[in-house]
């Protein structure tokens, strides 16, 4: 299968050049954290208020949002895909399936910035953070991905 | 690579609703809160370091995510015609 010409360390860089407020969430903020899992998608938060603007950083990638602004903030979430798939949460705050109510102003606040290549940075929730938002869903692989990182915080790794 | 088996759709869209289904609050915290045994602590543990070892930095996991990510499109896709 050919591949496109998407570009990982691009991508966070244009996405970094923004100034967006956006925490790169799910399977991918754990494989940068040095997990060994499989995804086919970008998972992000993004404040409530930088729909637009991030619509605009990863426009020259040819991604391109699913829904308006309005509607996706409306939603909760929208997606922006072409090539690649990007899950994109839009919520002032989220809860678990346990009802833990996780408010992105807090998850921001508490991010941690990992440099993905020289000079490019992208934002990850804390580990703690992480976790949580893997609470998120309630699939077994959300389960089983808390308990992965549950190991990883155990062994002191990821932070 | 070239691969010599792929799994009929049936088994894909099976393995799909799965994973994909919703565990209520209280299966989910049984699931999370299972211990790993031994064995699956030393596994998940030896392919950590192994992955961490051989893939430095975030972008090369990145850039391991995303052929990772393509070879599953086409198994997925072609295995669902």
């Amino acid at each position: 299968m050919e591949g496109s010409n998407f570009e990982p360390v691009a991508f966070f860089g244009a996405i970094a050049a923004s100034g967006v407020r956006a925490v790169l969430i799910g399977r991918r903020a754990m494989i940068v954290l040095g997990l060994p899992v499989l995804t086919a998608d970008f998972d992000f938060w993004l404040h409530i208020d930088d729909v637009e603007r991030m619509n605009a950083a990863v426009a020259p990638f040819d991604l391109r949002p699913d829904r308006l602004p309005a509607q996706a903030r409306a939603a909760g979430r929208y997606v922006i895909e072409n090539d690649e798939h990007v899950d994109v949460l839009v919520a002032r705050e989220v809860p678990t399936v346990d009802g833990v109510r996780v408010r992105f102003d807090d998850v921001w606040a508490r991010r941690r910035e990992v440099e993905i290549a020289a000079g490019i940075v992208a934002a990850l929730p804390c580990l703690d953070d992480l976790i949580l938002t893997k609470r998120f869903g309630s699939r077994p692989k959300d389960a089983e991905d808390v308990r992965l990182l549950e190991l990883l915080r155990g062994e002191g790794g990821g932070e | 690579m070239t691969l010599r088996w792929r799994p009929p759709a049936h088994a894909v869209a099976r393995v799909r609703a799965e994973a994909e289904r919703s565990l209520s609050p209280t299966e989910f915290g049984r699931w999370v809160g299972e211990p790993m045994t031994a064995a699956e602590r030393e596994e998940a543990l030896s392919l950590i370091a192994w992955f961490q070892r051989r893939y430095r930095t975030p972008a090369e996991r990145l850039a391991y995510s995303n052929r990772a990510a393509a070879y599953l499109r086409s198994v997925v896709l072609l295995s669902s015609r």
